[in-house]
């Protein structure tokens, strides 16, 4: 598609030009730096261009795209249609592209003087995304097929596409995407201002300026992990939210680097401190990130994700290889060399007992810590792959083991904080202050107890994190009437440490029990009683209810006064290259529980068939009936094509009856899979075609349903997972309430830098401006930071 | 100060010591089967499946199986049903403990023929 290719072209190109005259006007200023605003605008204009391309081809249906022909079909709803945009890899650096672009055009107007830098850098990413795109088209031509197919041949260009990926056919997959590539996307912004202080030697306004983005980014990259657990819970069915994937976790340690960076940036503004450090933090996500990607996209880690991507294209990965390389010699060059002429940390304030500061950098350790255990667990099979030949990867048991001791400091830190003073303050004063919320916790563990969780360990755990989340809840409580916009960042605090709570009950206390329902056979289990009632598939359709995407499970369960249905669904997709079972799992929620019902192995038929093996032409007696297999022969399509059918002609007798009768069972292939159409006799009994051979004219029969033997009676055997999960509505608490508290931050931190930047340059400090539009003055007024001490020593202040 | 250096190094031996414990309870690596007595817990086992001895009880959702590589012949037990595609198998990756003469399977990867030509054609394009 000649359109698609241009438009990245023309964004590459723009670019480029963008990055050359940014750069360009680092020097000479004036009209290079409005041509390169221009250039960059247009880059963004053509990023667009791309995505209206590639959902114009989505929506059309043109199958004669790699792309489309992969992750669409005509039957898909339009919803999915959309989404396919960013269901396979090509799509998602798009939207990578579109975040980072429209971040840029934010970044373009509130940057200031550091403008030509910030944007020098920040053009060259986008050039490199664009490059990508350039290399690894979402606009690739469909390849003919093999000679050898004259099948497909005959039908190509295809007028129809494999479609979405059945697991990703889900409302989170329309959003979960989008979120966490804006997450990604946002850390492209520190990054870019981490280098631009570095190349200017200036290490106090990039601080200032930088931290509403590194709050924005942190933020939404977490939320959009959170939303990546809800999707794997609602969704892929082995009753978890987190899993310890690689591709959970390239987006989970550039996260906690950047929330590393966002308390670096916080001491570095409050105390001064970690000023030669926080240019390498803010750095480090990013490249982290890009990291993650090539991991996950080179092929490096296939065969141990469940998140399967092919490899890139060679140009491409080549591309990302020089971004990472180039970028981490970049950084930790250009940090090495400035390092000594960084202005050294203030001498060490004497402050009492502990301060805040202390606290903050432990948390800094911790989260570094935690970052680094997921970044070695997730690069051991690379590593092992390079002393040992196998890929191997560790077990999430790594992790978890990892975080017990992990958690428990975090715990005591995250509750710690919001007491402590920044000038520090005695052992007694402290645990005064925090006697409160211990005596809560420890009340909540006394509950708890009771209500059976008792694991002491677990227990020790959940009481120190609801330690953490009723100290920072008393520090919002005691903020919310004097400034209600710098509860922020206890907010967050106190939705991480519920959402942990939750994540480690519904884990721990979870219970699982395997139900294996038979067809007319109640089961117990959980003190319900299981019944299997039917599948809803469309079996005249597909042969099979199985084959059916809609194909839901019905499984009454019932417990004395109490009655429903749970109906998982479960499909058999065979459009790809094999039958592939395709699991949704069904969720009954209680406010203290859920009840998860999903499978661990598909729904099968038992039946014990009385089997027949006839060559051609020859005579058999089973049970009651001759059998005669006349002929087998060929229809409809070409051997072995889409519609084909092997027909084998069969005559039987049964004792009593008048005269033979012939049947014609037959197999047939269609989407990609082999389908057995039976064929009934006059007594009720169907006859299938079990196992063949052509070659040697060789068919099994099986019959079914014959009158007087139930065994032969076909019966729906379905093996079902069921999970009792307690307290998974605090997994769904925590993290909006983070995503509330960062943002509250961002938008305050953007609002004080203002202030922050005229006290550091002696300016007059920015009026409030009077606003028209009233709702957004209340905004505002809600908003509105603590008035600033004018009175600040004017000997802070640098000249402007 | 000399006891607060103390207490860091010990910190340090003790979270090394640690993770490494973590390490090598949640590695897995690949074991052949003649080396199963020496390495019997939490091993991979790659085996090419012998059709005639499997057996699937489908009350019990258990798959039995024997399979051989190099190096000799294993008995494997999966409790958690048959993949649909087993029967084309070709190879097989089981993850388990060794007990008592048999291979108690916790995960199964199977191999078919037709994933490898899928893996051919994206490798082409």
């Amino acid at each position: 598609m000649l359109t698609g290719y241009m438009v990245v072209w023309l964004g590459a190109l723009f670019a480029f030009a963008a990055t050359v005259l940014y750069a360009i006007s680092v020097r000479r200023g004036g009209g290079s730096l409005r041509w390169a605003r221009w250039a960059f605008g247009f880059a963004f204009v053509f990023i667009l261009a791309t995505e209206a391309v590639l959902q114009y081809a989505l929506i059309t249906g043109r199958y004669d795209l790699q792309y489309v022909f992969n992750f669409s079909e005509r039957s898909l709803p339009l919803w999915y249609k959309i989404a396919g945009a960013w269901a396979g890899q090509e799509g998602s650096f798009l939207l990578w592209a579109i975040w980072t672009g429209l971040y840029g055009l934010l970044l373009m107007r509130t940057a200031g003087g550091y403008e030509r830098r910030v944007m020098t850098v920040y053009s060259a990413l986008v050039l490199c995304l664009m490059g990508i795109l350039a290399y690894q088209s979402p606009f690739a031509p469909l390849p003919p097929p093999p000679e050898d197919a004259p099948f497909l041949r005959a039908n190509f260009p295809p007028r129809d596409g494999i479609g979405l990926n059945a697991s990703l056919e889900n409302i989170w997959m329309t959003i979960h995407p989008p979120i966490i590539f804006a997450g990604f996307a946002a850390l492209a912004v520190p990054f870019a201002y981490a280098l631009s202080a570095l190349w200017r030697n200036e290490y106090e306004e990039w601080a200032i300026r930088v931290r509403p983005w590194a709050i924005y980014a942190a933020t939404i990259l977490g939320f959009g992990l959170a939303l990546g657990g809800y999707w794997a819970y609602e969704t892929l069915g082995w009753g978890g939210f987190w899993a310890w994937d690689p591709v959970e976790n390239t987006s989970y340690f550039p996260w906690l680097f950047m929330a590393a960076a966002v308390h670096g940036l916080m001491l570095q503004i409050n105390r001064g401190r970690m000023v030669r450090w926080n240019p390498l933090l803010c750095a480090i996500p990013f490249l982290l990130f890009v990291y993650g990607t090539f991991l996950t996209r080179s092929g490096v880690l296939a065969e141990v994700s469940v998140h399967s991507f092919d490899a890139l294209a060679k140009s491409a990965l080549s591309i990302l290889i020089v971004m990472l390389g180039g970028g981490l010699l970049l950084t930790l060059g250009l940090w090495g060399w400035r390092y000594r002429q960084m202005p050294a940390p203030p001498s060490a304030v004497k402050v009492r007992g502990f301060s805040r500061e202390a606290a903050v950098r432990w948390g800094i350790t911790l989260l570094i810590l935690s970052a680094l255990i997921s970044l070695v667990g997730t690069s051991y099979p690379l590593i092992a792959r390079l002393f040992r030949g196998e890929p191997v990867s560790l077990k999430p048991g790594f992790y978890n083991q990892m975080h017990a001791p992990w958690v428990v400091l975090a715990a005591i830190v995250l509750a710690a904080a919001p007491m402590l003073r920044w000038s520090g303050m005695s052992l007694d004063d402290i645990l005064q202050r925090l006697t409160r919320s211990w005596l809560l916790a420890v009340a909540t563990g006394f509950g708890l107890y009771f209500l059976g969780f008792r694991e002491p360990l677990t227990l020790f755990i959940v009481v120190l994190l609801s330690f953490a989340f009723y100290s920072n809840l008393g520090a919002i409580w005691r903020r919310v009437r004097a400034s209600r916009v710098t509860v922020g960042g206890f907010l967050t605090h106190a939705g991480l440490a519920i959402g942990v709570i939750g994540l480690i009950l519904s884990n721990a206390y979870e219970g699982k029990q395997q139900v294996v329902i038979m067809q007319g056979q109640d089961m117990l289990a959980f003190g319900y009683r299981w019944r299997y009632l039917g599948m809803t598939g469309d079996s005249e359709r597909f042969g099979d209810p199985r084959f059916d995407k809609f194909n839901r499970v019905r499984v009454e369960v019932a417990r004395h006064g109490e009655k429903f249905i749970a109906e998982p669904r479960f499909y058999l997709d065979r459009r790809r290259a094999e039958n592939n079972s395709v699991v949704w799992p069904w969720i009954r929620r209680w406010w203290d529980h859920d009840l998860y019902v999903s499978f661990f192995a598909p729904p099968q038929v038992d039946a014990s068939p009385l089997i027949a093996r006839l060559h051609e032409g020859e005579r058999i007696q089973v049970g009651d009936y001759t059998l005669r297999f006349v002929d087998l022969r060929a229809d409809g399509a070409a051997m072995g094509q889409e519609g084909f059918r092997a027909i084998a002609q069969l005559q039987v007798q049964k004792r009593g009856w008048k005269q033979p009768v012939q049947v014609e069972p037959f197999r047939l292939i269609a989407q990609g899979g082999v389908v057995p159409i039976p064929a009934t006799l006059p007594d009720g009994a169907i006859v299938v075609i079990g196992e063949m051979d052509v070659n040697q004219r060789l068919v099994e029969f099986r019959l079914l349903m014959v009158p007087g033997r139930p065994e032969t009676v076909p019966r729906w055997v379905i093996p079902l997972e069921v999970y009792y999960k307690p307290f998974t509505i605090l997994v769904w608490l925590g993290p909006p309430l983070a995503l509330v508290g960062g943002l509250l931050a961002a938008v305050r931190r953007a609002r004080d830098a203002k202030f922050a930047l005229a006290r550091l340059y002696a300016q007059p400090l920015p009026m409030v401006q009077p606003c028209r539009w009233r709702p957004r003055r209340r905004l505002w007024r809600w908003l509105r930071p603590t008035a600033p001490t004018v009175s600040e020593p004017a000997s802070k202040a640098r000249g402007a | 100060m000399r006891w607060s250096n103390l207490l860091i190094l010990a910190l340090i031996v003790v979270g090394l010591v640690f993770t490494v414990r973590a390490f090598v309870e949640n590695t897995s690596p690949y074991v052949k089967v003649r080396d199963l007595e020496s390495h019997p817990r939490n091993v991979h086992v790659a085996l090419t499946p012998i059709k005639e001895s499997i057996r699937f009880d489908i009350k019990t959702m258990t798959l039995t199986f024997e399979g051989k590589d190099e190096t000799g012949v294993l008995r494997v037990v999966y409790p958690k049903g048959k993949p649909n595609n087993f029967e084309a198998a070709t190879q097989v990756v089981v993850i388990g403990d060794y007990k008592n003469g048999v291979f108690e399977a916790r995960e199964m990867l199977v191999k078919c023929p037709s994933k490898y030509q899928g893996e051919q054609r994206s490798a082409r394009r």
